[in-house]
C-alpha cells in the first residue's frame, strides 16, 4: 500500500557516471527517521566515509523534504540539504523555506542524493517522472538571479522551482549557501561549496502530482486548530508585519545587540537599524513561504542615495546584525545592499558578516594592516570595505581568498594571535544573538551538531517573559524562564533540540513551533498521524528527534569532533559584557554542560552516547560501525 | 462576491491549497482554480481568480456557461461544453482554466457559496462579501491611515493575558 503524505521515492543521481536510479522509500525507514533532516543525517552516516575531504567526489549532497511538505499544514514548505561540511568537517545541513520543497514532493520524490562529481557544470531537471542531467556551462559564473531567470526561460516555464548556487559556491567558499526563490537561503555549513565541488549548479523541478493525506477531515481540523493558536501568539503581529527585524529591537533591549565582533552588546547607532526605521524607510511588503500564515519574509528597497535600487527579499535579523552591527555598520542601506549581494553570490550572511567582523577586529588590534588586506581599510563601520570584501571573498581574490576559508582557518593562516578573535564553535561562526544574554542559547551553541547554531535548540522559552510557574511546569525549574540564569537550562535545551530535530524533519518551520509553541510535539504528532496514517504519539516523535540528534553526534564523533569541541569562544565564557542591561554577564557553560551530558546519557569522559541510550534509540549498530562502542 | 486585493497578497499560496483540497481532496496547486502569479524579482504576488464578470458567458457558443443569479458564480455544464476554449482566450484575467483530459473548461465556482480561499487567507487579501460591505471596509481601511492617532503595530510583542 502506498504511503500517504510521502512521495514514496528516493532519487539517486551519480554525477560521475550519469546514472539515475529511483528507489522505493521503505515505510520502516520513513518511520524511523521521519524525513527532511532525519533522512539526510542517516544518509550522511551511511554514505560518507570517515576522514573524507568534503570537496572529494565521495562526499554526497542529500536533499530531502518532509511528510508535511506540499500539504496545507502551517509553514510546511521547507527542505533540508546536507553534506559533510567543508566548514566544520562534521555534519553539515541547511534548511530553507520558499517553495522548492513542495514542488519536489509533487514531482514524486522525498529525497534526492547526489554522488560523485560531474566533469562539466551541470544541473538536474526533474519533470515528474522524467529526470535529466543537463548542461550548465552557460550558467556557470552567473549569479543566482540570472540563473533563476535563464533556467526558467530555457525550460519555458515560470512556475518551476529551483535551488542554485552562485559564484561563491562555484569557487567553493567554505560558507557558500544554496539559494532558492532568489532570496531564501539554505545558508549555513557551506552546502553551496559542496555543490560547487561537484560542478552541480542547480536542481530544477516541476511537480504536478499533488499530495494525499490519510485522514483529510481530521488533518484539516488539526490545521484549523494550529492556525488559531498561531494567530493568537503574542509575537504574531510583530513577526508577521516587521519580520525578523523586530528581533533587532529585542536584542537591543536585552543588552545583547552584538557590536564589533561581540566586544559589546550595546550598539550606539541602534535607531538607524531598528525595526521602525526599517519599516519607515525600506520595507515594501511581506513575503510568505509555502503554506505559511506567518509570512515573516520581507521585500525591501533602497529608494535613494548611494545604494539606490538595492533590495529584494530580506534582510533578516541575523543579516542585519552579522553584516551590520557586528561590523559596527549602522546603515540599513548598506546592509540591504550587502544582503542582496549575498543572495546573488550565494553566501551565508552570518558566516560572511562574522568573518569580516573578525578581520575588522584584527585590523583594529594591528594584527592585520592595509598591506595584508589589499589596501582595503577594514575599520569598524566601513560599509565600502564590507561590500568590497564580500566581492573578494566570492571570487577568492587576494585577501578574500583567506577570508573565504572562514574565521577559524583564516585565523590559523594569519597567525599573530588572530585566533583569539575568530569566534566559532566546531569551526562555524556564531549567529546574531549574544548568548551572554541568553544562557540556554549559549548551551545550544556549544552542543549543536552543526557548530555555533541558534536553530539546533532555539530555546525561545527563556526569552518570552513567562512566569516562573511555567518554568516549573515545563522543565522542573523556575529559572528556565530567566535568560540570564543557567539553572535548569540543560533539560530545556535537551527538549528543544529533540523537538527542533523533528520540526526540521517533518519540515515545519520553527517559527510555527517555537514562537509561542503554537505547534508542540503532541500537535506535530497529530499532523503526522492524520497525514501519514501512523499511530504517532508525542513520546515516539520525540524519540525520533533524539535519534536524529544522536546520529549526527555519532557522525561527528567518528570524525573526531567530540567533547573537547562542546565549548564556546573565550569571549562568551570569560569576557563579561562591559555595559548595558546585561553588564557583567558571561555564559556559565561549565555549570550547564555536565547536567546536559547526564540528561543526554553521554559519557562525561568521551562524549559518546552510552550503550543503554544507543539501544533505546536503536542506533547501536551504527555506533558499533563507527567504532565508538564495542 | 469575491474581492481580491493583490497588494495584500504575500504569495503563501494557502488559497491554492484550500481550493484544490475542497474540490479534489488533495493538495495540488495545479488543480486549483485560483493561482498566484509571482514576479519574485519585483516582489509582486498577484492572485488570479474568476471575478464573476460574465464575459465568458457572453461568448460561449453552446450556452454551457451560466451565471448563478444570486452569487454570480460561473457555472459550466460539462455536457454542453465542446472544449472550444473561447472562454479561456477571452477571460480578461486568465482565470478560465482548461481540463485537457475531459476537454472542458473550468473555473472558480465560489465553492457553492463558502469560498475556501477567502476563509483561509491569513491576510484577507481575498474576501467574500457583498459589494457594499466591501466598499465600506475599503473606506475605513484607506482613511484609517490618515489618522494621526492610527494604531501602529507594536514592534515588541505585547504579552497575552
Amino acid at each position: 500500500m502506498a504511503l500517504k503524505a510521502y512521495a514514496g521515492k528516493i532519487l539517486k543521481v551519480n554525477l560521475t557516471t550519469g546514472s539515475i536510479v529511483k528507489e522505493t522509500l521503505k515505510e520502516g525507514f520513513a518511520r524511523k527517521w521521519l524525513g527532511g533532516r532525519g533522512f539526510n543525517s542517516k544518509f550522511l552516516f551511511d554514505y560518507v566515509p570517515k576522514g573524507l575531504d568534503p570537496f572529494s567526489p565521495e562526499n554526497i549532497v542529500a536533499i530531502s523534504n518532509g511528510p508535511l511538505d506540499g500539504t496545507r499544514a502551517p509553514s510546511s514548505g521547507r527542505f533540508t540539504i546536507s553534506a559533510k561540511s567543508p566548514l566544520t568537517f562534521g555534519v553539515g545541513y541547511a534548511n530553507s523555506g520558499g517553495h522548492f520543497g513542495p514542488e519536489m514532493k509533487y514531482a514524486g520524490y522525498d529525497s534526492i542524493i547526489f554522488f560523485g562529481r560531474s566533469e562539466k557544470p551541470v544541473y538536474l531537471f526533474i519533470d515528474d517522472d522524467h529526470v535529466e542531467i543537463r548542461d550548465a556551462s552557460h550558467l556557470w559564473g552567473r549569479d543566482t538571479f540570472e540563473t533563476d531567470k535563464m533556467i526558467k526561460e530555457e525550460i519555458g516555464d515560470e512556475n518551476i522551482q529551483i535551488i542554485y548556487i552562485g559564484p561563491a559556491g562555484e569557487n567553493m567558499v567554505r560558507y557558500a549557501a544554496v539559494i532558492n526563490n532568489l532570496y531564501r537561503a539554505a545558508a549555513r555549513t557551506g552546502m553551496g561549496a559542496v555543490m560547487g565541488s561537484k560542478n552541480l549548479k542547480a536542481v530544477a523541478v516541476r511537480g504536478t502530482k499533488g499530495v494525499e493525506v490519510a485522514d483529510p477531515e481530521k488533518f484539516e481540523e488539526t490545521i484549523q486548530d494550529a492556525f488559531k493558536r498561531i494567530f493568537s501568539d503574542p509575537a504574531y503581529p510583530s513577526l508577521s508585519y516587521y519580520g525578523t527585524p523586530f528581533l533587532v529591537d529585542l536584542a537591543y533591549i536585552s543588552g545583547g545587540l552584538a557590536t564589533r565582533n561581540n566586544q559589546t552588546g550595546v550598539f550606539e547607532k541602534f535607531h538607524n537599524v531598528s525595526a521602525e526605521t526599517f519599516e519607515e524607510k525600506y520595507r515594501v511588503k511581506s513575503e510568505g513561504c509555502f503554506a505559511c500564515p506567518i509570512h515573516c519574509g520581507n521585500y525591501a528597497k533602497v529608494k535613494s542615495g548611494k545604494y539606490k535600487g538595492a533590495g529584494g527579499g530580506g534582510p533578516e535579523y541575523e543579516s542585519i546584525v552579522c553584516l551590520g552591527t557586528k561590523c559596527d555598520i549602522g546603515d540599513l542601506a548598506v546592509i540591504i545592499y550587502a544582503n542582496e549581494l549575498c543572495n546573488r553570490y550565494g553566501l551565508d550572511t552570518i558566516s560572511t558578516g562574522d568573518t569580516i567582523a573578525f578581520a575588522m577586529e584584527c585590523y583594529e588590534k594591528g594584527i592585520l594592516t592595509k598591506e595584508d588586506t589589499d589596501g582595503i581599510e577594514l575599520v569598524w563601520g566601513n560599509g565600502d570595505a564590507l561590500i568590497e570584501m564580500i566581492k573578494k571573498i566570492t571570487y577568492r581574490e587576494g585577501f578574500g581568498n583567506i577570508l573565504a576559508e572562514g574565521a577559524k582557518i583564516a585565523a590559523e593562516k594569519i597567525g599573530k594571535g588572530a585566533e583569539k578573535y575568530a569566534l566559532h564553535v566546531k569551526g562555524m561562526e556564531p549567529p546574531a544573538y549574544d548568548v551572554r544574554t541568553a544562557k540556554g542559547f549559549g548551551l545550544g551553541w556549544a552542543t549543536a551538531t552543526r557548530g555555533a547554531d541558534h536553530l539546533a535548540a532555539l530555546p525561545n522559552f527563556e526569552l518570552l517573559g513567562y512566569p516562573p510557574e511555567k518554568g516549573i511546569e515545563w522543565f522542573g525549574n523556575p529559572k528556565t524562564v530567566d535568560p540570564y540564569a543557567w539553572e535548569g537550562k540543560a533539560r530545556m535545551v535537551y527538549w528543544h533540540e529533540n523537538f527542533a530535530a523533528i520540526a526540521d524533519s517533518a519540515e515545519m518551520c520553527k517559527y510555527t513551533c517555537f514562537s509561542a509553541y503554537a505547534v508542540k510535539p503532541a500537535d506535530l504528532a497529530l499532523f503526522i498521524k492524520y497525514g501519514v496514517g501512523w499511530d504517532m504519539t508525542e513520546k515516539e516523535i520525540m524519540l525520533i528527534g533524539e535519534r536524529i540528534f544522536n546520529i549526527e553526534r555519532l557522525f561527528n564523533l567518528r570524525e573526531g569532533i567530540g567533547k573537547e569541541q562542546d565549548t564556546l569562544p573565550e569571549r562568551f565564557l570569560k569576557e563579561p559584557l562591559p555595559e548595558g542591561p546585561a553588564k557583567g554577564q558571561v555564559v556559565e557553560l561549565d555549570k550547564m554542560l555536565p547536567e546536559y551530558y547526564e540528561i543526554r546519557q553521554w559519557d562525561w569522559e568521551t562524549g559518546i552516547p552510552k550503550i543503554e541510550k544507543l539501544k533505546e534509540l536503536d542506533i547501536l549498530d551504527e555506533a558499533k560501525k563507527a567504532g565508538l562502542v564495542k | 462576491m469575491l474581492f481580491v486585493d493583490a497588494e495584500k497578497c504575500n504569495g503563501c499560496r494557502i488559497c491554492e491549497l484550500s481550493c484544490s483540497f475542497f474540490h479534489e481532496k488533495v493538495y495540488n496547486p495545479y488543480l486549483s482554480r485560483i493561482r498566484i502569479v509571482k514576479w519574485e524579482l519585483e516582489g509582486i504576488d498577484f492572485p488570479v481568480v474568476c471575478r464573476q464578470c460574465g464575459v465568458c458567458e457572453k461568448v460561449c457558443p453552446t450556452g454551457a456557461i451560466t451565471t448563478d443569479p444570486e452569487t454570480k458564480a460561473i457555472n459550466i455544464d460539462n455536457s454542453k461544453c465542446i472544449g472550444c476554449k473561447t472562454c479561456v482566450t477571452v477571460c480578461p484575467f486568465g482565470a478560465m482554466l482548461f481540463n485537457a483530459e475531459l476537454n472542458v473548461a473550468y473555473t472558480c465556482d465560489l465553492c457553492g457559496g463558502d469560498p475556501q480561499c477567502a476563509k483561509n487567507c491569513p491576510e484577507h487579501a481575498i474576501v467574500y462579501m457583498t459589494p457594499s460591505e466591501y466598499v465600506e471596509m475599503r473606506r475605513k481601511e484607506k482613511t484609517e491611515r490618515m489618522l494621526p492617532t492610527r494604531k501602529r503595530i507594536p514592534v515588541i510583542p505585547q504579552p497575552s493575558e
